[in-house]
C-alpha cells in the first residue's frame, strides 16, 4: 500500500546491515561515529560495527523516514506505529475496535475483548483523552461512536468514559 | 430525539458520513458487555483515513472540552475546523516523534521491523513485539 520502501532507504545508508540483525544491544557515540553492538540469528555473540560519520547518517535516515510518515495521502498508510506515536506525543489513548485483528498485541484472558478491542504497544493508562476508532480492515479506519443515555460520544475525558468500556479496554492490554 | 435522528445529527456535527452499522460482532460486543450502542462514521480516505477520523473527532471535541483539546498542543488548525489541515498536523506529530527518537530507539524500531519481517518468512527466531506487524507490509 505504501509508496515508499524502508529497504530502499536502508540501502542508501550505512545501516543496511540492520536488516539481518535480531537485536541491537547498544549504540555508542564515538565523536561523529557510531558503534552498534548487535545479535544476529540464534547466535549469542554480540559483534559490533563501527560506522564512520554514523551520527549524521543516522540523523539523515531518521529524517527521511519521518518525511515519509508525515506525508499526506497514499505515501504511508497509518498503522499502529502512527497510533503509538500519536498516543505518546499527545498523551491520548485510542479505543480501537474492529472485527479484524489490526496486527496489534491482543493478549487477553477475555477472548471476546481480544477479538473486538485491540491494544497497542505504548497505550497510556491515564491519558487526557480517550479517542474511539473503528478499524474496518487494513485499508480503513473510521470514527467509532458510542450512544448512551441519549448522547453520542466519539471520545471521552477519563472521568466520563463508561467504566464498563474501560474495563474491557484494560482486559485486552 | 429518536436514535436515528440522534445519530444523523451527531454525524452532521462531526462532518462525517454515517456508515450503516458496525459489524454485528462488534455491535453485539459493546451492547452485551458494555451496554453501549456502537456505530461508525467515515471521515474520508485516500491513505489518510486514520488521521482524518482523529481530526474529525478532535474538531468536534473542541466544542465541548476546549481546554482538554487545546492542551494537546496541536497547531491552531483545530480552531479553523479544517479536517484536512488537522490531519496534516497530526501527520506532522508522527514525523516529529520519529525525528525525536534517540539513536538507539530509532535503530530498535528499524531492527524490530525487519526481525518480524524475517519471522513472517520463517527463517529466524526474533522479536515480535514492538512496532507492529501491520507496518511490515509497508516496508
Amino acid at each position: 500500500m505504501d509508496q515508499w520502501s524502508m529497504l530502499a532507504l536502508l540501502r542508501k545508508s550505512p545501516f543496511e546491515f540492520l536488516t539481518t540483525v535480531n537485536v541491537v544491544v547498544d549504540v555508542q557515540v564515538l565523536d561523529d561515529a557510531l558503534q552498534v553492538r548487535f545479535q544476529e540469528g540464534d547466535s549469542t555473540v554480540t559483534p559490533s560495527k563501527r560506522i564512520c560519520s554514523g551520527v549524521a547518517a543516522l540523523a539523515k535516515l531518521q529524517h527521511e523516514v519521518a518525511v515519509q510518515l508525515e506525508t499526506c495521502g497514499n505515501r504511508h498508510w497509518p498503522t499502529d506505529v502512527d497510533i503509538a506515536a500519536l498516543s505518546d506525543e499527545l498523551n491520548v489513548s485510542f479505543i480501537m475496535a474492529g472485527n479484524m485483528r489490526p496486527n496489534m498485541s491482543v493478549a487477553s484472558e477475555d477472548t471476546a475483548s481480544g477479538k473486538v478491542l485491540h491494544a497497542y504497544v505504548g497505550m497510556k493508562e491515564n491519558p487526557c483523552l480517550w479517542l474511539c476508532l473503528y478499524y474496518v480492515d487494513e485499508m480503513r479506519f473510521q470514527a467509532l461512536i458510542f450512544e448512551k443515555d441519549g448522547e453520542c460520544h466519539a471520545c471521552f475525558e477519563p472521568d466520563a468514559a463508561p467504566p464498563t468500556l474501560l474495563e474491557k479496554v484494560a482486559a485486552c492490554r | 430525539m429518536q436514535w436515528k435522528e440522534l445519530r444523523k445529527d451527531f454525524c452532521r456535527r462531526l462532518g462525517c458520513e454515517q456508515v450503516p452499522e458496525v459489524a454485528d460482532q462488534t455491535k453485539l460486543f459493546f451492547w452485551k458487555r458494555c451496554h453501549l450502542r456502537a456505530y461508525a462514521a467515515d471521515a474520508g480516505g485516500g491513505g489518510d483515513c486514520f488521521f482524518l477520523s482523529v481530526a474529525a473527532v478532535l474538531i468536534l471535541a473542541r466544542d465541548s472540552m476546549p481546554a482538554v483539546v487545546d492542551s494537546l498542543g496541536l497547531p491552531p488548525t483545530l480552531a479553523g475546523r479544517d479536517r484536512k489541515a488537522v490531519a496534516k498536523a497530526l501527520r506532522g506529530v508522527v514525523g516529529r516523534h520519529f525525528r525525536g527518537l534517540s539513536g538507539k530507539a530509532f535503530v530498535d524500531f528499524v531492527t524490530t521491523v525487519w526481525s518480524v519481517k524475517r519471522l513472517e518468512h520463517g527463517w529466524t527466531n526474533g522479536l515480535c513485539w514492538h512496532y507492529c506487524e501491520s507496518h511490515l507490509s509497508s516496508f
